[in-house]
Order: structure tokens, then C-alpha cells, then sequence
């Protein structure tokens, strides 16, 4: 168990320190329109990489020498079953309210992502699942459309009627 | 005395006292909704106090802005969603105490020395404003660098007992502060050749993906919701006076921080918070708890914070040079009335001057009762199961991300950093030093490179100006204290088997 969170340990320092080689590269091109001698713009980030790629070194090498020890500690162990489908459905809803405001709205998507979510952390109470997730999204509207003057997205097309309706 | 007088004749009438309490409450409601600020609660009030008295006007202005800096502390202990940017190195003790049942204690705390350090604030400016305006324009790069170094030494507390995760955590944090057009040589930076990350990583987002989306996504996959964790009655508890006497010499050196940096100008509250509560940590007899609920976190930056709004009018009112995002649109409500801040505005209207330090005196006690009843109102909310508060939290978190810019780009860095905070929680990397590093980032690249280019790239030049040297002196020695603390009480911890497990 301790072995599979050590490799996790391990293969996130080894995505830090390829991301890090990655972002090296492509400070090169930053190079262009160095005016300022020798703090140019990629200065500042290629000392950061360079510092992020020696941590997730140091932190892969002693996780490597607390397996060989048996001193390696963790609360974490990856494992596929209902509470991950749970958090990878979370994750879903989250991608595709993002994705769903440009063309449905905030008026007209955030209801049905309220009921989903709620249903999806366990609740059972179909009272307040409908009152919240319509009271809330109106009233968030009115707060910040009418009295503040922040816009929120619309929608597009016949959600875009909808949405003028109200803001 | 004769000024005093008139600008006391100034304020006490009722419709001015009634702009001050409206004021000061409005900015506590404005500041306490993630996505809405005192900011622009300011900019938005200016017309209408066109059509007011000069004195109603600018009292209405000037307790919005104490109001507002605190109100951002109230959703930030209760749902870890920052209100206002200045409330974000709040909710880093604030919402573990609110997680474990003290919600009460924590806003109690976080009220209280809000008020104290903006009344601190108000007090150091009305007695010797234009001397500290001309020690503050003395700052330079350098001076500014130290500072942010300063405050970014705090990540090695953050760590618990690793210290390589923190600094991990904190240099990511600076890595992506990076992101967007290069302030000086106007270069774009990891933008991949779109459009969506040229005006860089707002930090708000990344806070409230950091913090409230990992922790949602956590319930999503545990059912768990931090409310069902501690069944909690919530109402404010403000700290008995003993407490605050116990706590006297953090809340006074957090004040004089808060008022300092607050006098700066671009520094800010924002800053100032997470500087005192750097500091609350140096200066603990026990730095390896905060970060796990506990009063010291709150009151380093809530004395902080709101003591640097009101350092912030020191420069507008003295110099006309605003001190933070607010106070530059509180030029607007002078511009409005025909005024222009600065000295010749002491020699021409003395009793307007006057009655704004009164102003803010009254502002920051209202902000003490209409802190309580905002944070009354919001404490229900924490009476609600999670399974309908995860929902309503991710609405006002995605509004809040969304409203800052009104650019998607922002709702996809909330996410991300959602993502990257649930991955950190889980692989057990503090979250905290990568928003430090992302709020400091910035300051202490261009302090450092418009510093260096100004010396002629001359390290020694450089590190050698006495204010600068001696911030950095301090923040070196006590970041090698902080590493041999914990390297010491890591070598017993193991030497006593604490912490140790077999691998399986």
C-alpha cells in the first residue's frame, strides 16, 4: 500500500521535473525581445524551474530512500471504486458547467448543476434541492446583474432570449 | 484644537452619521460576497455621492473601504472562499477553527483585531501622516524586494515536517505568478500562443480552487462534508479582554506592519496580511501549529490587513498618491467634489481632512457591530448539510472567479487549481505557500529586476541600502532558525518513533 503512495510520490516529482525541463524550453523564446540585459524575462523563471527540478529531485531520491528503509508514511493509496467514480463525475460537472456557460447561461445552467451536484453528494430531500438550486441562482443574479453590474454569462442563441428576460 | 472641533461639528449630524453606518455595513455585506469588493462597492457609489455634501460623500466612501477590507474574513473562516483578496491569508487558520466547531471564536478574533488594527491605523495617521509619507516614497526596489523575501520566508513554517514540499508548494506558486505579459519587457510568458493566459493567474481563482474546489471535489469522493465533521452553533464570540491583553504584542506589531506596508504605495492589504501573518509565525513559540486552526493565524492578519487601509490614505490624503486599489478610486470621489488630495488640501480644507480620520474612527467600531450581525447572518449558513452547501459554495465560487475579470480563463484556473489542490492535499504538499508565492510572486520579481537594473546589475549595491540589508538579515536568520527547528524536532521525532511507519 505504502509502495503504491511512494510511486505516486515519485511519479509526481518526476511530472514536476519533466514539466519543469518542458517550461525551460520554452523560455527560449522569451529571449526575443530581451531588452534589459541580463535579467531578461526568462530570468526570473528559468531560477524557479531550475529550483522546482532540484525539490522534486530531493523529494523522489528520499522517497525512494524511505521505501528502502520501511519509514515511508501516508493516508493516501489509489484505488478505482465508487467514492472515484464519485470525484471523477465531480470533476465532469465541473468541466461541463464551464464548458456549458458560453452556450446555455448561468440562468439556465446553474439550477441543473446545483440538483446534480446535490444528488451526487448525497441529497435525498427533493424540497430543498428544488427551492435552493432556483432560489440561489435568481437571487446571485439579481444581486450581482441589478444592483452591482456584474455582468454573468448569457448563453447564446435561445438561452440568450432566456437570459435577457431577467439580465 | 479649533480644527478638531469643527470637523467633530462636521460628522456629528445625524444624515452623516447614518452615510458612516451605512457605509461601514455595506462594505462588510460587499466584502463578505466572494466576487464582489469594497473596491468596486467604492466605484460604484461615487455617482451617487455627487449629489451629496462633501463630508456625507466622502465618510460614505471612506467606511466602505473599512468595512470592505474586513468583510472578506467572514467567508473566508466560515467556507474558505475569500470575500475580498485581503481576507486570503485569513482563512488559512480561520476555516481549520471553523472545521473543528470554534467558528464563533474565529470571527470573534478576526472582528475584533480587524477593528483594532484599523483604529491603530487611523490613530498613526492622524498624528503623523506626512512624516511617514516621506519615509515610505524613500522605499525603492530594493527595500521592496526585502519585504517580499521577507514574507516569502514564511513558506518554511508552512510545511510541517516537509520542509521540501513547502518550498516545492511556494516555488510553484512563484512559477505561475510568472504566467502573462512580463511587466517590463512586455513579453509573453508560458501563454502557449493563446490568448486566455496573457493577463496571467489571477490569484483569487487559484485561492478559491486551491481551497473550496479540492475540498469539494474531496466531499464528492467521501461524502464528507466539513459541516458534518462538527455538528456547529455559530455566533460570534468576541474574545474576552484578557485574551486580547495575552495577545497584545502580536496584534501591536501586526498593526504597525499592516500600517506600514499599507502606507506603501501598490503594496497593499493583501500583502500586509500575509506579511503579519509571516510574521505571527516568525515570532511564535510554536510555528509548527499554525496552519491548523488556531487564534494567532487570525489576528496576524486581520490586525494586518485592515491596519494597511488605513496606511493606504496616508500617501492619498498627504501626497494625492493612492496606496491601493480603493483608495485610487476614492481620488475619483474627491475629483467628483472638485478636490484634489494632497497637502495643499490640509492647508485649504483642515476640517475636511479632520473629519475623514474621525470618519474612520467611527467607521472601523460600526464595522465591530456590523461585523458581528453580517457574520450572524452568514454563520447559518454553516447549520446547512454539506450535500447543499457544497453546491451553493462551488455557485458563489465559480461567480466569484468569474466576476473578478469576467473572463472564463479564470473559471479554468479555478478548476485547475482545484485539481492541483486536491492532488497536494492528497500527496500531502501545503497548499498555502503556493499562494503566498503566487500573491508575493509578482512584487518580488519586479522589485528584484527593476531593482538590479537600477544599480547596474551590482548585487552588492544592491543588497547594501541599510533598510533593505537589515529586512534581509532578519528574514535570512529566522528562515535558518525556522529550517534547524524543524530539522531538530524532525531528528526527535524519529528518534522517538513518532511518525515513523513500516512500509508494507
Amino acid at each position: 500500500m505504502f509502495k503504491k503512495y511512494c510511486k505516486g510520490e515519485i511519479l509526481i516529482s518526476l511530472v514536476v521535473f519533466f514539466g519543469c525541463i518542458y517550461l525551460f524550453y520554452e523560455t527560449n523564446k522569451f529571449e526575443g525581445l530581451e531588452v534589459y540585459g541580463k535579467m531578461g524575462p526568462s530570468y526570473w523563471p528559468r531560477f524557479l524551474l531550475f529550483l522546482l527540478m532540484l525539490l522534486s529531485v530531493f523529494i523522489a531520491f528520499t522517497t525512494a530512500l524511505q521505501v528502502k528503509r520501511g519509514t515511508a508514511s501516508s493516508g493516501f493509496q489509489a484505488k478505482f471504486d465508487l467514492p472515484t467514480l464519485r470525484l471523477f463525475t465531480a470533476m465532469a460537472l465541473i468541466v461541463f458547467y464551464i464548458l456549458g456557460l458560453k452556450i446555455f447561461g448561468f440562468l439556465v445552467l446553474t439550477p441543473f448543476m446545483m440538483i446534480a451536484f446535490m444528488l451526487l453528494l448525497g441529497e435525498r430531500n427533493k424540497f430543498w434541492i428544488l427551492t435552493i438550486s432556483l432560489i440561489l441562482p435568481i437571487s446571485v443574479i439579481i444581486l450581482f446583474t441589478k444592483v452591482m453590474y456584474v455582468p454573468l454569462p448569457r448563453g447564446a442563441g435561445i438561452f440568450l432570449q432566456i437570459s435577457q428576460l431577467i439580465y | 484644537m479649533e480644527v478638531w472641533l469643527g470637523a467633530f461639528e462636521m460628522i456629528f449630524n445625524p444624515v452623516t452619521l447614518f452615510c458612516i453606518v451605512s457605509g461601514a455595513v455595506m462594505g462588510v455585506i460587499l466584502g463578505s460576497i466572494p466576487g464582489l469588493n469594497s473596491t468596486m462597492g467604492t466605484a460604484l457609489l461615487i455617482p451617487f455621492t455627487f449629489t451629496m455634501e462633501t463630508v456625507n460623500g466622502l465618510a460614505l466612501l471612506a467606511a466602505v473601504y473599512c468595512g470592505g477590507t474586513f468583510g472578506g474574513s467572514i467567508s473566508a473562516i466560515l467556507f474558505n472562499v475569500p470575500g475580498s483578496p485581503e481576507a486570503s491569508a485569513t482563512g488559512l487558520d480561520g476555516y481549520p477553527m471553523a472545521k473543528r466547531g470554534e467558528a464563533a471564536q474565529a470571527l470573534g478574533y478576526a472582528i475584533m483585531c480587524s477593528c483594532i488594527g484599523g483604529l491603530f491605523s487611523v490613530l498613526v495617521m492622524n498624528l503623523v501622516s506626512p512624516f511617514l509619507a516621506k519615509v515610505a516614497l524613500s522605499f525603492s526596489q530594493p527595500e521592496y524586494f526585502a519585504l517580499a523575501v521577507a514574507a516569502l520566508t514564511l513558506i518554511a513554517s508552512l510545511g510541517g515536517a516537509s520542509l521540501s514540499k513547502a518550498f516545492i508548494s511556494g516555488v510553484f506558486g512563484l512559477l505561475v505568478a510568472t504566467i502573462g505579459i512580463d511587466p517590463m519587457t512586455s513579453d509573453y510568458r508560458f501563454t502557449f500562443g493563446g490568448k486566455a493566459l496573457v493577463g496571467g493567474v489571477d490569484f483569487i481563482p487559484a485561492l478559491i480552487g486551491a481551497f473550496a474546489v479540492s475540498e469539494i471535489l474531496a466531499s464528492a469522493e467521501g461524502r464528507e462534508g466539513p459541516t458534518q465533521m462538527v455538528a456547529t452553533k455559530v455566533s460570534t464570540k468576541l474574545p474576552r479582554f484578557g485574551e486580547i491583553i495575552r495577545h497584545k504584542w502580536l496584534i501591536l506589531r501586526s498593526a504597525v506592519l499592516g500600517t506600514a506596508i499599507g502606507i506603501l504605495p501598490g503594496v497593499g492589504a493583501t500583502t500586509a496580511a500575509f506579511i503579519g501573518y509571516s510574521e505571527a509565525v516568525r515570532w511564535s513559540k510554536h510555528p509548527e501549529k499554525f496552519g491548523t486552526g488556531i487564534p494567532e493565524g487570525i489576528i496576524g492578519p486581520e490586525s494586518a490587513n485592515n491596519a494597511a487601509a488605513g496606511g493606504a490614505m496616508v500617501p492619498l490624503l498627504t501626497l494625492g498618491i493612492p496606496g491601493s486599489a480603493t483608495t485610487a478610486v476614492i481620488i475619483g470621489g474627491f475629483m467628483v467634489h472638485g478636490l484634489q488630495p494632497g497637502p495643499m488640501l490640509f492647508l485649504n480644507q483642515p476640517k475636511l481632512m479632520f473629519s475623514i480620520f474621525i470618519t474612520m474612527y467611527i467607521a472601523n467600531v460600526v464595522m465591530l457591530f456590523g461585523g458581528l450581525g453580517v457574520a450572524k447572518l452568514f454563520s447559518l449558513f454553516r447549520k446547512v448539510r454539506y450535500s447543499i452547501l457544497g453546491p451553493c459554495i462551488f455557485t458563489f465560487a465559480a461567480v466569484g472567479s468569474f466576476g473578478i475579470r469576467n473572463d472564463m480563463t479564470d473559471l479554468w484556473i479555478m478548476f485547475g487549481f482545484g485539481l492541483v489542490g486536491y492532488i497536494m492535499k492528497k500527496f500531502q504538499y501545503p497548499i498555502a505557500p503556493a499562494i503566498i508565492g503566487l500573491v508575493l510572486g509578482d512584487l518580488t520579481e519586479i522589485s528584484l529586476r527593476r531593482g538590479m537594473r537600477i544599480v547596474d546589475y551590482d548585487l552588492v549595491s544592491f543588497l547594501s541600502r541599510p533598510i533593505a540589508a537589515s529586512i534581509l538579515s532578519l528574514a535570512v536568520l529566522s528562515l535558518i532558525y525556522t529550517i534547524y527547528s524543524i530539522l531538530k524536532r524532525n531528528m526527535g521525532a524519529k528518534k522517538n518513533g513518532v511518525g515513523a511507519r513500516p512500509v508494507e
